[in-house]
């Protein structure tokens, strides 16, 4: 994958380089460039993640189809799911601190979060391998989809949760 | 809403008022507004060195041009950053007529109480019982625990604020979820009369269950309390009775036998109806010496031959009053009570009332429910159609 920090800055426009000569103003600039960054990057991986979910109703999809009924709750509460931990990494904080915070968010943590987000694409491409062995199952041997669902959705509690630490992880404040 | 500046409370229509050399104040939520509302967005551009208190049970979020910046979770005042300064701001708004959007949602992070009731029943298929609309009510508490996702899809979307509202979305769901968990318990053999036992178990059903539904949401519902189903008149009466006999240790006929003479004893005309004993006794009792002067009268002299009797046709024993009705009576010849058409229970073969639900012998359904001849599930008596697949029965 492209670094999205590298593409932005590239793409400057002329009023965006006339606010890096302003002193006071670039900070600003370069900082809410690498928040454009990392928004660019999650929205990426929460369409990932969606594509996943899109799969999983796909698999309800077959098993309306043959009226196997049996695990269709399964399949749906797992939706949901996908859909709760797509919503918080599409709409997650952008990491700010106001004037004299308690904790400073500089250049430095911004791109710490942007590593940071990038390195859950790992954990996205995981959670896809196991949804496209779930779309085997479905159609092959329904009695394993309990427990593929419970592995994807270890998988997913496992990135909610890897995520929920960002701001800790880039803050240097995780106990 | 309140805006505190320097201890001045102010109302929304100061908002726009300028504080300090800057025309930068500080924004709190007072504890006046907050009953029954959830969010509230601070009704005012922030502008640089806008300071924001955030409260213990509060989550406050900072969006600048249509960005979340910051979640702010932990109590303290914050101080804000945007364009919009006194010099700086102005001078981007005269060049190009362009001014930041940043805006301060706040959301409580304390619970709240809702409520939830069916609005129609659910049909509940009981063992014992056959068909039995049930309805369900009771309490949640939920709370805001995710305020990316709450604020995205209820106030993004919905534009939600008050608790009214959110707990509109909410109750619907509710009910679902506890007929949800009714027909998993079922599965699992539970039937109504296990219901009120079972109370507390499908409480934390619900609970466990409502995760995924309003995890999407960033709701939380962290406790169910005060379930309570209802159950039908006659169900509830059956259950009672049941419960009653096993307690007692009798069956039904001693059962109705004892309810009969407590009725009589609570009855406000007491003495009349000990009154109706005694001629009830006063008759039976003449019915008794009647009958044995008829046969002394009948008997023939010594060394007469007796004349063959001719059988008397066998009836059935009046509904009311046990005397012998003949086939075919409607009225009892010896009490005028009507006589009821009776059929057989299915199970004890006891003879029952042709209208009665359950038999007053076994407490099984009387009536045999209607199989589908397609799918073979099993239909109310008298259905025409079948409730699962929408066969005509009839």
């Amino acid at each position: 994958m492209v670094d999205i920090r590298e593409k932005v800055e590239e793409d400057r426009g002329i009023l965006k380089k006339i606010q890096l000569l302003i002193p006071g103003y670039a900070g600003y600039r370069r900082r809410e460039d690498i928040r454009i960054a990392d928004n660019l990057l999650r929205i990426q991986l929460a369409d990932k993640l969606k594509q996943a979910r899109q799969d999983v109703e796909g698999c309800r999809r077959v098993l309306v189809e043959n009226y196997e009924t049996k695990h269709l709750e399964k399949i749906g509460s797992l939706s949901a799911q996908f859909q709760k931990i797509e919503g918080d990494l599409r709409h997650a904080e952008q990491g700010y601190s106001g004037i004299s915070p308690a904790l400073q968010i500089k250049e430095e943590e911004l791109n710490k979060l942007y590593e940071f987000d990038y390195s859950m694409v790992t954990l996205i491409e995981g959670i896809r391998e196991e949804v496209n062995a779930l779309k085997t199952v479905v159609n092959t041997q329904p009695e394993k989809i309990p427990e593929n669902v419970s592995k994807i959705r270890q998988m997913l509690d496992n990135f909610d949760q890897t995520f929920k630490r960002r701001i800790k992880f880039i803050t240097g404040t995780e106990v | 809403m309140v805006f505190l500046f320097g201890g001045n409370k102010r109302s929304d229509v100061t908002a726009t008022n300028k504080e300090g050399l800057v025309g930068a104040m500080t924004i709190a939520w007072d504890d006046v507004y907050k009953r029954n509302v959830i969010m509230w967005k601070v009704p005012r551009n922030i502008r640089m060195n806008d300071n924001i208190v955030v409260r213990e049970d509060e989550i406050a979020v900072f969006y600048r041009d249509g960005k979340v910046l910051a979640y702010i979770d932990r109590p303290d005042r914050y101080a804000l950053t945007s364009q919009n300064a006194p010099i700086l701001g102005g001078l981007i708004q005269a060049l190009s007529g362009v001014k930041q959007q940043a805006e301060v949602f706040y959301i409580q992070k304390k619970v709240f109480d809702g409520k939830f009731g069916s609005k129609q029943p659910y049909q509940f298929r009981d063992k014992e019982f056959g068909f039995v609309n049930l309805r369900v009510f009771g309490e949640f508490r939920y709370r805001v625990n995710d305020p990316a996702n709450f604020i995205n899809q209820f106030v993004g979307t919905l534009n939600y604020q008050t608790s009214a509202e959110v707990e509109e979305r909410i109750k619907e769901q509710m009910v679902v979820l506890v007929y949800d968990a009714l027909g998993h318990l079922k599965e699992k053999g539970m039937g109504v009369t296990d219901l009120a036992a079972n109370l507390t178990t499908i409480e934390h059903v619900v609970l466990e269950k409502s995760k995924d539904h309003f995890g999407m949401y960033g709701v939380e519902i962290n406790k169910v309390s005060g379930l309570y189903i209802n159950l039908p008149e006659e169900v509830q009466k059956a259950v009672d009775a049941r419960a009653s006999m096993q307690v007692l240790g009798v069956n039904y006929m001693q059962y109705q036998t004892g309810q009969a003479m407590r009725d009589a004893a609570q009855n406000p005309s007491g003495g009349a109806a000990g009154a109706g004993v005694g001629v009830g006794a006063g008759f039976g009792a003449g019915y008794v010496m009647m009958g044995t002067m008829a046969q002394s009268m009948q008997q023939p002299p010594p060394g007469q031959a007796t004349p063959a009797q001719t059988p008397q046709p066998q009836g059935k024993p009046c509904i009311k009053c046990g005397a012998n009705v003949p086939p075919g009576a409607k009225f009892c010849p010896s009490c005028g009570a009507k006589q009821e058409e009776t059929l057989n229970c299915p199970n004890c073969k006891a003879e029952v009332s042709a209208n009665a639900k359950f038999c007053p012998n076994c407490g099984q359904p009387v009536k045999a429910t209607v199989k589908c001849p397609k799918c073979s599930a099993e239909n109310q008596p008298g259905a025409k159609f079948c409730a699962n697949c929408g066969e005509k029965l009839q």
